[in-house]
């Protein structure tokens, strides 16, 4: 059963008629995209502040040609892109995270997943626009291929294209030798 | 070794927020864009003051349709994690016997108190709730109406006042919100803005808090609760 604002990125979401249900919908969206995009601990809930005070100030004007989901990235990626400016590009493992190991976990658990998403981070960094955009949806946010596409403006051809060489640029960082794929 | 799948899986993993960020972020938010319900307007100087920082201008215009919505997005997770503890915490600490007489016999009008430490405890009967679920999700039907609303918002500052004590400045705040729904009157008006304001600058010290603090301060220069509130938001 959902929580009120346990709500999975899904384009089933109706159009949100005011802040707070953007809010309520996409947080947990906006603020992944904003970790994966290399902000972690306060200067993430900053930017995540950011993100929706801008989207409260802009709403009236969001003209609903593009999905919302859309519309929230564009600003959590400029969002990102500010914050990062602004802290002189302190990689994610220069601050201390807020967050505790939650119950159940143990610290080994949570340094390996912090690991991985650093690395994911480094990873997109890396990236031109274009292939961070279509594999932070299609991959990261589990988003289909096609609705990636319309959510971009590309055609499916196009997203499955770059999805497929940056899958593989992503297999060659996580394993340069290719042992993973050798018997 | 790690396979790529393994580590976008990790990684994943490592970007959902917590609850409690969910809930930090809401109340941030909220402070932002709403000047606390029990906050009277500020003359207009502190409003000049308050607006003067980068995000200020969030309260001048203190939008009030975020309230609901955000108070159900972040309090509802807050509450759900947090509410039946508190609950309990409350009305474990709550003593009948400690109620205040000066206070009892003088409801109107009500003189400052000397602390927000020293505020009595209610009685248990006004506050009783004994189901675990979160009031939060009743604002449908709100409470029936205590006989005495002073007992009934000085209760409700103590459980605030007894949650920001143990360090769960969140669950001061949905104690407040609660207190808000229920008993929007000007009982207790600057106290109950001293505790939000206290809770805003313990759960985050962000531009949003730290302009609420601001704004108390000037619409309350001679504040019993001035010295405090510039300790917890660290504006000394």
């Amino acid at each position: 059963m959902r929580t009120p604002i346990d709500v999975t990125p899904s384009f089933a979401v109706p159009p949100e008629s005011d802040s707070a249900s953007l809010y309520a919908a996409h947080f947990g969206f906006v603020w992944r995209t904003l970790g994966y995009l290399g902000l972690s601990g306060a200067a993430q809930e900053d930017a995540a502040q950011d993100v929706f005070l801008a989207a409260h100030r802009r709403l009236g004007d969001f003209e609903r040609r593009s999905s919302i989901q859309t519309w929230l990235y564009a600003i959590a990626r400029n969002t990102a892109r500010n914050h990062r400016r602004g802290s002189g590009r302190r990689g994610p493992q220069d601050e201390l995270s807020r967050e505790l190991p939650a119950l159940g976990r143990s610290p080994e658990d949570d340094y390996q997943r912090k690991q991985a998403l650093a690395f994911v981070q480094r990873f997109l960094e890396d990236l031109d626009d274009a292939k961070r955009e279509v594999f932070l949806l299609c991959e990261l946010e589990q988003l289909p291929a096609a609705q990636v596409g319309e959510l971009l403006g590309l055609s499916p051809n196009t997203v499955s294209s770059r999805l497929r060489l940056t899958r593989a640029a992503f297999a060659r960082a996580v394993d340069p030798l290719g042992k993973e794929s050798k018997p | 070794m790690t396979s790529a799948e393994e580590m976008l899986l990790l990684a994943r993993r490592a970007a959902e927020p917590s609850a409690e960020t969910r809930a930090r972020v809401g109340w941030a938010l909220q402070a932002a864009l709403l000047v606390p319900p029990s906050l009277p307007p500020p003359p207009p100087a502190a409003a000049a003051a308050a607006t003067a920082g980068a995000k200020g201008a969030w309260l001048a215009a203190a939008a009030p349709f975020l309230s609901v919505g955000l108070i159900a997005a972040s309090v509802g997770v807050v509450a759900a994690r947090w509410i039946p503890a508190a609950s309990e915490r409350a009305s474990n600490s709550l003593s009948p016997v400690r109620m205040g007489k000066p206070i009892l016999d003088a409801p109107a009008p009500v003189a400052p108190l000397s602390s927000m430490e020293d505020l009595p405890a209610g009685p248990r009967e006004p506050t009783a709730a004994p189901s675990r679920k979160s009031r939060v999700f009743e604002a449908e039907t709100p409470a029936p109406a205590p006989k005495d609303p002073l007992l009934f918002v000085v209760s409700g500052l103590q459980r605030a006042q007894t949650a920001l004590r143990d360090g769960h400045p969140l669950q001061a705040l949905v104690a407040l919100n609660e207190l808000d729904r229920d008993y929007p009157s000007s009982v207790l008006r600057e106290e109950r803005s001293a505790v939000r304001v206290h809770a805003q600058c313990a759960v985050s010290r962000s531009p949003a808090s730290l302009a609420v603090a601001r704004e108390f301060l000037g619409a309350h220069p001679t504040s019993l609760y001035g010295a405090r509130i510039r300790k917890a938001c660290d504006l000394e």
